[in-house]
């Protein structure tokens, strides 16, 4: 199995200008003695027309293959690239040189890492067929390349994983972003059964003689944590809860939700400001 | 952290007030439509009521869930676009006050409630034709006194009225007419910001109404009717009707515009998944299936006649009704489709996901509690 090449060796393949040998086909026709109209026929295109296309776009396998065959040259020879030449593939169980292919090996290591959320090292030294010391070095390349970065590799005896480096993501940043997620999903029912209740309790705040009204929310009977409430922007704190209300949950409706239903005039004026005309 | 209403008294008492006569329906002005048959009248009422309605491109609008969705919107947007939106949302919200104030369970939530004492027993998610199957059955193979002192003992019930009478969440049984609400609503929205604004509005026009109305959390990028699907106009289906003479070909065209679902899965809709009216195309996701796992397609009334001939056109011709309706105007890779929409100069939705990944299969509803406010009913 060819080993992929490193990360800036790899790009450069990918993007690699191709180009006809012209200089080597100019110097085998002239010995074979073929002219242009001959070359012509016998390939199916002149060469002034594959010298016209710069990118070689039109250039098809065929017709690679026939020229090869016409000039008597091997398909290396008679295409040129600016590409790396890819190494010689080892074999699995072989180690590498001191300092060889080190970085070959983070980079192995840290795209499995992308890919798979998180490897256990047993099975990842067995896939790669490496040793632990191989994989060591690997993994104090990989270190090295992420040390500019947010990111790095964390390695348990078990288990590696890429992982936030610490204070790479402002807290404020994160909470921001966190909120906005958890505002996009959708409401659960047994939240939204709470929700309901504690609208029901805002409108009748006012009229407080409701004891005997099986619309009433009775909201300590259910098991919804009021911190799932509050973090889920359902509800804003009430009252502080105290011993001698233990059957209040120091919960009211958020303001947005009274907004979203109609039934207020404004949002929650504390989030963010309204942007102006 | 200062409240809207806590500072004068509760001073959104007034506000609550004043919304409900916008939802009330029931006054002769607002209801025109008083011969439309039951069951569809609140959204071709809402269809007819349209040509009022703002269809420039609406800005660009919040992530949110129904929850935040208005607050967000108000927050990121200027006075006149959040005016913009909110009309919108205002279209949504009374359409689905309308919808549920024709349905029968919204009435009285309660008398749905089964009352049989074991209901108890029974997760709160199940149907209940489901509940009643297990009631028959442990009633099969226990005695009355055994099963109702096993109740009593482990569920405590006739100890709290409301637990006993109110059991919340509920599941919504009517997926079909569901589906057929919700797509109905946004068939003819101009755009897909427009489609996710009525949406949301009908999110809490549903939940003052008692039901959460569970939307896919990616209605930003999902496919379906009133998403990837196009309005299909009046003006639209006269440019099919000139220029494209296959009246089954011209059917084709039309349901992928408004539908914007894969083309090669509508094709296999059977004649008989048409409606007598072809007021719906009812599909089977998975044939075989229960009848829960339906896609439901509301046809706008533009398209209605265009479908009606095809079926005419194939029944003439005497093919049976469990044949495909619009697979010989589709072609296997859409290739009279896409010719049809070129001899029409109509662009073909881009985006068209399968039947079982259109937004309205993967809604849900569920009772969550009563009424906040009563609808007047539409006289019928």
């Amino acid at each position: 199995m060819t080993r992929p090449a490193p990360a800036t060796s790899s790009c450069s393949a990918v993007i690699a200008r191709v180009a006809l040998n012209y200089p080597l086909i100019h110097a085998r026709a002239a010995e074979l003695g073929l002219t242009e109209p001959v070359f012509t026929e016998l390939v199916g295109t002149s060469l002034a027309t594959l010298r016209s296309d710069h990118s070689q776009r039109t250039l098809s396998l065929t017709m690679l293959v026939r020229l090869a065959r016409l000039l008597e040259i091997s398909l290396d020879e008679l295409v040129l690239t600016d590409a790396v030449p890819a190494p010689p593939p080892r074999s699995a169980g072989e180690e590498p040189g001191p300092g060889a292919d080190a970085g070959e090996d983070a980079t192995v290591v840290l795209a499995l890492l992308a890919t798979y959320s998180g490897l256990p090292v047993a099975h990842t030294l067995r896939l790669l067929g490496w040793t632990r010391a191989r994989l060591d070095d690997a993994l104090a390349g990989a270190a090295g390349q992420l040390r500019a970065t947010a990111l790095r590799v964390a390695v348990t005896d078990e288990r590696l994983q890429l992982l936030l480096r610490p204070g790479a993501l402002p807290a404020d940043v994160r909470e921001r972003f966190d909120r906005d997620r958890v505002a996009q999903q959708p409401l659960e029912p047994h939240l939204a059964v709470v929700l309901l209740a504690l609208v029901r309790d805002e409108i009748l705040a006012p009229f407080p003689d409701q004891g005997d009204d099986v619309d009433a929310t009775q909201l300590h009977r259910t098991n919804v944590d009021p911190a799932l409430l509050l973090a889920r922007r359902i509800a804003v704190r009430h009252t502080p809860i105290s011993p001698d209300q233990q059957h209040d949950l120091g919960l009211r409706i958020h303001p947005d939700i009274m907004f979203a239903l109609r039934l207020a005039d404004e949002p929650d004026c504390d989030a963010t400001p309204r942007v102006a005309e | 952290m200062r409240s809207p209403w806590s500072a004068t008294s509760r001073s959104w008492i007034p506000v609550w007030r004043g919304c409900w006569p916008s939802c009330r329906t029931g006054s002769p002005a607002a209801s025109p439509t008083s011969s439309i048959a039951a069951g569809q009248g609140a959204c071709r009422r809402f269809f007819e009521q349209e040509t009022g309605e703002d269809r420039e491109e609406l800005p660009p609008l919040p992530d949110d869930d129904v929850t935040g969705f208005r607050a967000e919107a108000w927050r990121r947007l200027s006075p006149a676009e959040f005016a913009r939106v909110d009309a919108v949302y205002g279209r949504g919200l009374d359409a689905a006050c309308r919808w549920l104030a024709d349905q029968p369970q919204e009435r009285s939530p309660l008398e749905f409630v089964p009352r049989h004492y074991l209901r108890s027993l029974f997760p709160a998610h199940l149907r209940p034709d489901e509940v009643a199957a297990g009631v028959a059955l442990l009633q099969a193979h226990y005695p009355a006194h055994l099963l109702r002192s096993l109740a009593q003992g482990l569920l405590c019930v006739g100890s709290s009225p409301f637990r006993a009478s109110t059991k919340f969440p509920r599941r919504w049984d009517d997926g079909a007419a569901l589906q057929r609400f919700l797509v109905e609503l946004v068939t003819a929205s101009p755009s897909r910001r427009h489609s996710i604004a009525r949406l949301r509005g009908a999110q809490a026009g549903a939940l003052l109404h008692g039901l959460l109305l569970v939307l896919p959390g990616d209605l930003v990028t999902a496919g379906g009717p009133g998403l990837s699907g196009l309005p299909l106009t009046a003006e639209t289906a006269a440019a099919i009707r000139a220029r494209v003479a296959s009246p089954v070909h011209a059917a084709a065209l039309a349901t992928a515009l408004f539908t914007g679902l894969a083309p090669i899965a509508l094709g296999e809709a059977p004649i008989s998944a048409l409606a007598p009216d072809a007021a719906t195309l009812t599909l089977a996701l998975h044939p075989g299936t229960p009848a829960a796992t339906i896609c439901v397609l509301p046809v706008p009334p533009a398209a209605r006649p265009l479908l009606s001939a095809a079926r005419i056109f194939l029944t003439l011709r005497g093919t049976p009704a469990d044949k495909r309706l619009l697979a010989s105007g589709t072609g296997g890779t859409a290739q009279y489709l896409q010719a049809s929409a070129a001899a029409c100069g109509l662009a073909l939705p881009l985006h068209t996901p399968q039947l079982v990944q259109s937004w309205q299969v993967r809604t849900a509803a569920w009772w969550v509690g009563t009424h906040l406010h009563h609808t007047t009913r539409t006289p019928q």
